[in-house]
């Protein structure tokens, strides 16, 4: 059973989680049985960060509910996702409540390597906490992350690899804490020696995506970080990684991701007060782990993503065919469950429903039910999010929601020659389904009702 | 199966639409009329209220019926067909003229002791054996149904 090793750093890689979250919740197919998220960031109040691990652990809490018997197609919350480190979090030692200067030690060095400090380092640099992490100061993290080799927590990581496993890196290039800990993560992953199973590691297949600038942040004189410095930062990368990455073949996929229309977010050095919306290029991102799941890379391969057309907001028509097959279905049918347990919670979960005559007895009122309708909600709080950043991601017409068919945007469902409509349609495509189940136990077996249902929907309504 | 329906018109209902007619559709009367309508007139009802039924479980068959006011709708539609089809039944040979008999004394002709609020009477009998009819189609057909089997109560289920 393979596994693949998602590791988030900063900001963006807790982003980028969670839409890859999303995706696998819809059931859209990776190639392993197992993701294995690691978050790298210094700064564990990020807001990013904890509603990130607040979905994940409401993902786990579905999932391990569910356990596909042998006959059960359903995609819904299909791979399982699993927990090494509390909060998915690879610790980070010393970097609570210290300034840089104090984590280095500086006082304590010799007169040679403070002169050394001082010249790689600014003194805003050196006096900078790290509470909320590197503030965009790639120098800062290449030091402090240097140790994450050492601890306890990569420990748990390396001995619980097996061969045939995979690593998938996400990463921003022009931040901090990403744009260091990137290089340097993978340094470790290919020539480490300390730790378990390193030769197995070292010769693993590891995939990464490196994001470019995409959002802009408000200026502000109290805070550390300056936008206008993302572009030069990013070159200075760029040219690293093409010379340290690339060309040594240290990696079996490098995925680009980046856009010249930016939105411009608050300008928030980290913490609980750091949450950015959902963003189309977070939710690219997770399909660069898709691929790279689904698809063996023997030689380095640098790999960046098109769009058939970029006039406006971005819709499923703006996907290529291959990506357009791979999300349209698994999003479409899990928005078809979100808008029922949502939209018409209480008339599926009353006895009105005729599927919950002989089913689903006491089902409603379980934290199995109240986990999965939070799930649902997130996944429209996260669609939403998406269409209202800047480039709009706008997959889903969710102001129609009491149209579930009309829901896709830029896509007219089909005809089709029946005395229901809408959600009398869906209602009796379950009553239908339910009955062709080969679950038993009540929760496979509802899940595996929706995505029999919808399965079947789209094929009527949308020739899938 | 004259038998049968006959019995189940009258052995209920026959002083509510009167002897004469039970006797008239029995074929017993003296009039032309030898034949037994209960056959007819049943065998419609049972039709009419298993198409009904039908239409309801499975051709329909929509989830906003799923309840015991859609059903209902479905009784009371099957009760008025049938009481129309049991009203005009017999309210035809009344019209023709048919319910005449021969009288042995004089020779002549004698229409039966039946008037038409017999024959309205006889629709109403044939309405709510319907009813019957329907309910008991209802728990023979209603299990396989995919969006209906529930109604009209779940409880009984």
């Amino acid at each position: 059973m393979a596994k693949l090793y998602v590791f988030g750093i900063g900001g963006t890689g807790a982003r980028v989680l969670r839409s890859f979250t999303m995706m696998l919740a819809a059931g859209v197919k990776v190639g392993v049985d197992e993701v294995i998220p690691i978050i790298i960031d210094p700064d564990a109040s990020n807001a990013d960060l904890t509603r990130t691990v607040t979905l994940m652990n409401n993902y786990r809490a579905v999932r391990n509910e569910l356990s596909f018997s042998q006959g059960n197609e359903t995609s819904f919350f299909r791979t399982e996702l699993s927990q090494l480190m509390v909060n998915y979090t690879l610790r980070i030692q010393d970097t609570d409540d210290k300034t840089f200067q104090q984590f280095i030690d500086l006082p304590s060095m010799d007169k040679a390597s403070q002169a050394m400090m001082h010249m790689l380092f600014s003194e805003k640099n050196l006096a900078s906490s790290m509470e909320v992490g590197f503030k965009g100061n790639p120098n800062i993290g290449s030091v402090v992350l240097n140790q994450i080799v050492n601890s306890n927590d990569f420990e748990t990581f390396a001995s619980n690899f097996d061969s045939g496993d995979k690593i998938f890196i996400i990463s921003s290039i022009f931040g901090g804490t990403g744009a260091s800990g990137f290089p340097l993560l993978l340094k470790t992953l290919r020539t480490g020696t300390s730790f378990s199973n390193n030769d197995i590691i070292n010769n693993s297949e590891i995939g990464a995506i490196t994001i470019l600038p995409y959002f802009k942040l408000k200026s502000d004189d109290d805070s550390e970080i300056d936008s206008s410095t993302f572009i030069s930062k990013t070159k200075s990368a760029l040219a690293y990684y093409e010379n340290n990455i690339s060309r040594n073949g240290s990696i079996n996929a490098l995925y680009y991701l980046g856009d010249n229309i930016a939105g411009t977010y608050e300008n928030h050095e980290g913490g609980s007060a750091q949450q950015n919306d959902a963003h189309l290029i977070e939710f690219l991102a997770a399909t660069a782990i898709v691929d790279f799941s689904n698809k063996t890379h023997a030689n380095t391969s640098n790999k960046e993503l098109g769009l058939r057309e970029l006039t406006g907001n971005v819709t499923f028509d703006s996907f290529y065919d291959d990506q357009k097959r791979q999300l349209f279905a698994p999003l479409t049918r899990y928005m078809m469950l979100t808008n029922c347990l949502n939209y018409k919670y209480d008339y599926f979960s009353s006895m009105s429903f005729n599927a919950n005559n002989e089913n689903f007895n006491g089902l409603y009122g379980t934290s199995f039910m109240s986990n999965l309708r939070s799930m649902t909600s997130s996944y429209l709080e996260w669609l939403r999010e998406m269409e209202n950043n800047k480039r709009s991601l706008d997959l889903f017409n969710l102001d129609r929601l009491d149209k579930p068919f009309d829901v896709v945007t830029g896509i007219s469902p089909k005809r089709i020659a029946s005395l229901k409509s809408d959600y009398d349609l869906i209602t009796a495509r379950l009553n239908s389904a339910v009955k062709k189940c080969h679950s038993k136990e009540d929760y496979n077996k509802f899940l595996e009702m929706f995505y029999l249902a919808t399965s079947r929907l789209m094929s009527e309504k949308f020739n899938i | 199966m004259g038998e049968f329906f006959g019995s189940l018109y009258c052995s209920l209902f026959e002083d509510f639409f009167g002897l004469p007619l039970a006797e008239y559709l029995w074929g017993t009367s003296g009039a032309a009329q030898v034949s037994n309508m209960f056959i007819g007139i049943g065998l419609s009802m049972i039709g009419i209220s298993l198409f009904m039924c039908v239409c309801y479980y499975y051709i329909i068959d929509h989830p906003r019926l799923c309840n015991w006011w859609g059903w209902s709708t479905f009784v009371i539609v099957n009760t008025i067909i049938n009481f129309v089809v049991g009203w005009q039944w017999v309210l035809k040979d009344y019209d023709a003229k048919l319910m005449y008999k021969d009288d042995p004394a004089t020779g002549k002709s004698v229409p039966l002791a039946i008037d038409t609020d017999n024959i309205l009477a006889f629709g109403v009998t044939n309405a709510i054996i319907s009813i019957i009819a329907f309910i008991i189609i209802t728990y023979i057909i209603k299990w396989w149904s995919n969006n209906c089997s529930s109604a009209p109560f779940t409880t009984l289920k």
